[in-house]
């Protein structure tokens, strides 16, 4: 299948998606009015990606913002590759936050206390 | 120029960072958040703070424009909107209207997020996101429990009826940074 690249602007995030590798990353601003259309793609490619998923899969999350409304996208995006993760795959979300954000890393604690794949912080 | 605005803004009296009064459009809350975020970062060098003010500002503009379109009459789709410091902390204040029909249930929903703990907030807040669903407006139903939780519950706000079909709901956030 073909990877995924969506180029980030002041209010979308940076999104590449790896079938070949597993990597997939979101960074930048994630503050759109109509998230639906912005994770609508993501979550469709998702779909297709756990059909036949690598055996590692990582997730690196390196969000400035973030409003509610993309969180339960990501939460959702997230919630599929538990399915993978279930069957025995690799799967793990790096979530990484500024050093002293204690906003970001609550927001990081928040996916890790609701999502049964490993969530990962990480100071940068 | 960015001397002269620091030198005012750095003052000890009040200082206003940014204000608007206006109509709600997707361009006018893209440009809000940008001067206002240019700005303060002018004035507060933490950007643990500036991201502090800036995220619970995203959610407070983006409930005002996704309930603006409640109203056909664009005159009620205006709204007020101020960022300014004082005695060290940052506060957010709007206005907006607001169907008279739905203030109680807003004051209800309001009152009892207030009344929490922050463990308790915390724990709507994931439950909110892990079980529930979107609104017809897109919505997640996590942007008041995040302003409140994000402000550490520093939050007051009014109903003011203009009339028996619309009220005014002020709002006013204190974001603590000393």
């Amino acid at each position: 299948m073909r990877n995924f690249y969506m180029e980030g602007s002041d209010k979308t995030p940076t999104i590449s998606l790896n079938a070949e590798s597993g990597e997939m990353e979101f960074s930048g601003k994630s503050i759109p009015e109509n998230s639906a259309d912005l994770y609508g793609p993501v979550m469709e490619w998702v779909d297709n990606y756990i059909k036949t998923p690598c055996d590692t899969t990582i997730f690196v999350v390196k969000l400035e913002y973030f409003n509610t409304s993309s969180s339960k996208y990501l939460l959702e995006i997230f919630r599929k590759f538990e399915e993978i993760f279930k069957s025995g795959k690799k799967v793990s979300v790096q979530w990484y936050y500024e050093l002293e954000d204690e906003d970001m890393q609550e927001s990081g604690d928040d996916f890790r206390d609701i999502l049964k794949i490993p969530v990962e912080l990480i100071v940068y | 120029m960015v001397d002269i605005i620091k030198k005012r803004l750095n003052s000890d009296h009040d200082i206003v960072i940014f204000s608007y009064a206006g109509k709600t459009s997707h361009e006018k809350v893209n440009f809000i958040l940008e001067m206002s975020e240019s700005r303060l970062k002018i004035i507060e060098t933490r950007s643990t703070i500036v991201k502090r003010v800036v995220n619970i500002l995203i959610e407070v503009l983006q409930n005002i424009f996704n309930h603006s379109e409640d109203f056909s009459i664009v005159d009620h789709r205006s709204f007020k909107y101020s960022l300014f410091k004082k005695g060290g902390d940052y506060f957010i204040t709007t206005e907006n209207f607001i169907k008279t029909v739905n203030v109680n249930g807003l004051a209800e929903k309001l009152n009892s997020y207030l009344a929490l703990s922050d463990g308790d907030l915390t724990r709507i807040y994931r439950k909110t996101l892990e079980n529930g669903g979107f609104s017809v407006k897109g919505g997640a139903g996590l942007g008041l429990i995040h302003i409140i939780r994000r402000s550490g519950g520093n939050l007051d706000y009014k109903f003011s009826k203009v009339d028996d079909e619309n009220s005014l709901f002020q709002l006013n956030v204190q974001i603590k940074a000393e």
